[in-house]
């Protein structure tokens, strides 16, 4: 008897929990009663330049006659911010929220233009790395601070002592040569290395910043067209527009400000990103984890604004004499034959991703357009077999080195599979980022690495990854090659930024084969049709700036 | 107390020293050069003998109680500590506060029921407890309450209605642990002659198990308890995580990550802090709770005042 009630009990447990979980499992749509989701949600694909993303029934708007204001958006993001300080290392660099703390002296565009900021010209001396810039003389902060040029030199000042962002340690020399001029020395003339600290320098007024109890790390004096009301490290951020900006025109629609509250909610866990989404949490989130992206796609609440990342995802090969890649170009070519990027791209990225032709991605200032129409290592098994053939590889275990995370990771499990469809032996190496921070630049210990590289000019990409001269053994792989060191250096001053040496380096590359760029990741912003866009503007780092953006009026 | 707080410090120390991984190459990013990366290690101090960055950090920490500041966001770890600890702790105290109400009559009603149905529902709920990942657990109340009823905000921070359901998620395993806890050590005394001799004397029955029983088998209930709450307040990552609460559990393991050394240094020596101070406070619970120990201190205060 006792055995049938504690059999029944279970049993009754069992359904409840069942019960439960498929009660709290039901599909969560935000679509009305009656309502279906029904596939064909709007999706672009966007080439970084402005683009009209239009949910069904939208016209687009007139981007010299901008729409109506929006009395608040909230946008979802991932991440870890911890301070708000304009001396942060370069993890945020890129992010929408930073124009909305600071102004900058000047903007960078998509399309990799430099629009003025808080800097109203800059010219070259004819050294080539003498740099005057004059700045506006009606800049205030949001305390009532007068910006003059003593601040942006004590900024620049304070960022270099501070080094945490590397672009910073190029400059030789700053000073103050009137009430809104200064000058700015280079050490070198590399091509991009001052419009990198252009974008990077932002107004702050110094006395505001000494008064500060830490340093902006939670509590800003904004110079820029919004002020922070609310800021908890790690969970959100939000803004208020303030009515006493210093500048009554956008001087770009990049530079539009067509919110008056923004917030941004920090959402890490993929699965609260789509609840908030779906429940009205969030109006729109900054690059979605692709595999719910999906979901959006059959949803016509929601549309997806997609755009390249300014990060792609390459292989390198080691450069280190230990190595049995180093020196065998038919190995490194019968490798990169062997990989079927398309089927990475379907099984890896759920679609979301696009090939690569230069180990750059394309959204570089430099990149030539013309390489994307040129072949590039096509999946060629057979190809790959003879390449293999003629190579020295006899057998050995060749390690492909991999920073942990799932998708990094699955994508090392599908290069493992391919390479070994051809008979080559590959072992995993798998590290924690720190780990493999640290293990990168020495070529010892690997044969391939996959790293997610990317920046903002040409010359500094390759050369952070192909100068011999940069690290203590060598390139970013410890190899020495003289000769594609010297072709960079030949691209990096001004005179020598041309078009045909920036062709030979690619083409240098592509016959060497040193390095493999794969894919270039989309980023899907996913937003609420109820937002009423008109017309989104991207950020430079691929996610739509919701402030710039133009909503219905 | 002191001298596991000091073994702490100086054993995260050498373990963060010797573990691979540079922390110039993550504060500078891909872009930095060797001549970058040698020049953020000099900043830093870390390129200084072993030896005496170790005594510096003792010194600092233990001479002039400076924690430092985090080497990505060179913000103060005590500021820090002051900001993520308040929500890691209502968020323990709750857990605690529904491990507790639950686990205690459950336990009780298993153990004063023993064998019967009720003991078994009580222990099937704590098996399962016990089973349910509690990340799983969260979604599904996060679904079930904040989708589905909308009665409760999914994540974020704000009112107290945003620990509820994190508080539920991480008590559930606490409650199952805490209930077996609890049955085992009734068990144990239910069955003892004092207990007979109150139920003769004709004590009700709830005086008999919440009077005599309960006091009695509180001792292994309170160690339990205690140890609980201090491993809940070095932070429950995953709760963390899944609810958008910027904890201590976020912030040390964010800092293991970035091999951010003073945050996981300082994060060590914070937990170990809070958990010897868990463990005094236990010692003294035993005290309160059982007369015998108090009247061993007692006993030992009177023999050390006669021989004075």
């Amino acid at each position: 008897m006792k055995q049938r009630v504690w059999k029944k009990t279970v049993a009754l447990l069992i359904a409840m929990v069942m019960l439960v979980s498929l009660t709290a499992c039901g599909n969560s749509g935000t679509e009305k009663d009656g309502e279906k989701p029904t596939a064909g949600g709007n999706h672009t694909t966007q080439d970084n330049t402005e683009k009209t993303d239009l949910p069904e029934g939208q016209q687009e708007g007139d981007a010299a006659s901008a729409g109506g204001e929006k009395e608040s958006v909230t946008i979802g993001v991932t991440g870890v911010w911890a301070t708000l300080s304009p001396y942060q290392t370069t993890l945020n660099q890129f992010g929408n929220f930073v124009r909305l703390l600071y102004d900058r002296l000047a903007y960078l565009t998509p399309e990799g233009e430099y629009v003025p900021q808080a800097a109203k010209s800059w010219e070259i001396e004819e050294d080539g790395i003498t740099w005057n810039v004059e700045i506006y003389d009606t800049i205030y902060d949001s305390a009532g601070n007068h910006i003059t040029a003593s601040d942006i030199v004590w900024n620049l000042e304070e960022n270099m002592a501070q080094a945490l962002k590397p672009f910073f340690n190029k400059i030789e020399s700053v000073e103050q040569t009137g009430d809104y001029t200064l000058k700015i020395v280079m050490k070198n003339n590399v091509v991009g290395a001052f419009e990198l600290v252009l974008i990077s320098t932002y107004a702050v007024s110094q006395k505001a910043y000494e008064d500060s109890a830490d340093g902006f790390a939670t509590s800003v004096i904004s110079t820029s067209p919004y002020k922070v009301t609310e800021f908890v490290a790690g969970s959100h951020l939000t803004f208020e527009k303030r009515d006493d900006y210093w500048k009554t025109d956008a001087n770009s629609p990049y530079l539009q400000n067509n919110v008056k509250t923004v917030t941004y909610q920090v959402i890490n866990e993929a699965s609260q990103q789509q609840i908030a989404l779906e429940t009205g949490t969030v109006d729109a989130f900054e690059s979605l984890t692709p595999s719910l992206v999906r979901d959006f796609e059959s949803n016509n609440n929601f549309s997806i604004a997609g755009a390249p990342s300014s990060n792609g995802s390459q292989m390198f090969f080691s450069g280190h004499e230990s190595r049995p890649v180093a020196n065998d170009v038919n190995l490194r070519l019968a490798i990169c034959y062997a990989i079927d990027v398309e089927g990475l791209i379907a099984s890896c990225y759920d679609g979301y991703a696009e090939p690569m032709h230069d180990p750059a991605v394309n959204t570089l200032v430099g990149y030539l357009s013309k390489w994307d129409s040129e072949e590039y290592y096509g999946y060629n098994v057979e190809l790959a077999k003879q390449y293999l053939e003629k190579s020295d590889y006899k057998g050995q275990t060749l390690e492909l080195m991999q920073s942990s995370g799932t998708q990094g990771e699955r994508v090392a499990q599908m290069i493992q599979g391919y390479l070994m469809a051809i008979g080559i032996d590959c072992k995993l190496t798998i590290l924690d980022s720190a780990l493999f921070s640290a293990s990168r630049f020495d070529g010892s210990q690997y044969d391939m690495i996959m790293i997610a590289g990317g920046g903002v000019t040409l010359p500094a990409f390759w050369g952070n990854r192909f100068d011999m001269n940069a690290y203590e053994l060598g390139d970013g792989t410890s190899r020495h090659d003289e000769v594609l060191t010297q072709m960079l250096y030949d691209t990096w001053v001004y005179d020598g930024f041309t078009e045909e040496n920036i062709d030979a380096i690619h083409q240098y590359l592509l016959e060497n084969c040193i390095a493999y760029g794969l894919v270039n990741t989309t980023i899907n912003n996913v937003y609420n049709n109820s937002l009423g866009l008109t017309k989104t503007w991207m950020g430079y780092s691929g996610t739509v700036d919701y402030v710039a953006s133009e909503y219905e009026a | 107390m002191i001298p596991i707080i000091l073994g702490v410090a100086i054993l995260v120390f050498t373990l963060m020293t010797f573990c691979p991984g540079d922390p110039a190459s993550i504060i500078l990013g891909s872009s930095a050069t060797e001549e970058d990366l040698q020049a953020m290690n000099e900043q830093l101090g870390l390129n200084k003998p072993f030896l005496v960055r170790l005594g510096v950090f003792l010194r600092d920490t233990f001479f002039r109680f400076d924690l430092g500041t985090s080497y990505l966001t060179r913000i103060s770890i005590v500021d820090s500590i002051k900001e993520y600890l308040p929500r890691t702790m209502i968020l323990t105290i709750a857990t605690m506060l529904i491990s507790v109400t639950l686990a205690l009559p459950f336990g009780i009603m298993a153990a004063t029921h023993q064998g019967r149905w009720q003991d078994h529902l009580s222990m099937v709920f704590a098996l399962i407890g016990i089973s349910i990942p509690s990340f799983w657990l969260a979604l599904l109340l996060i679904l079930l309450f904040s989708v589905k009823l909308k009665w409760l905000p999914a994540m974020g921070i704000g009112g107290i209605q945003y620990y509820i359901l994190p508080a539920l998620s991480g008590s559930l395993g606490g409650v199952a642990g805490l209930a077996r806890q609890t049955r085992s050590s009734m068990l144990d005394v239910i069955r003892a002659d004092y207990i007979t001799t109150a139920r003769a004397k004709g004590v009700s029955e709830f005086k008999v198990i919440t009077r005599h029983a309960l006091k009695n088998a509180l001792i292994p209930i309170i160690t339990v308890v205690g140890t609980q709450f201090g491993k809940h307040l070095g932070g429950t990552m995953v709760i963390e995580t899944i609810f958008g609460i910027p904890g201590m559990g976020q912030f040390i393991i964010t800092g293991v990550n970035q091999r951010d050394y003073p945050v996981v240094q300082s994060g060590a020596i914070f937990l170990a802090a809070v958990f010897s101070i868990c463990m005094l406070a236990v010692d003294l619970l035993y005290a309160a709770a059982d007369p015998r120990i108090k009247a061993q201190y007692a006993g030992k205060r009177r023999k050390v005042k006669e021989h004075a």
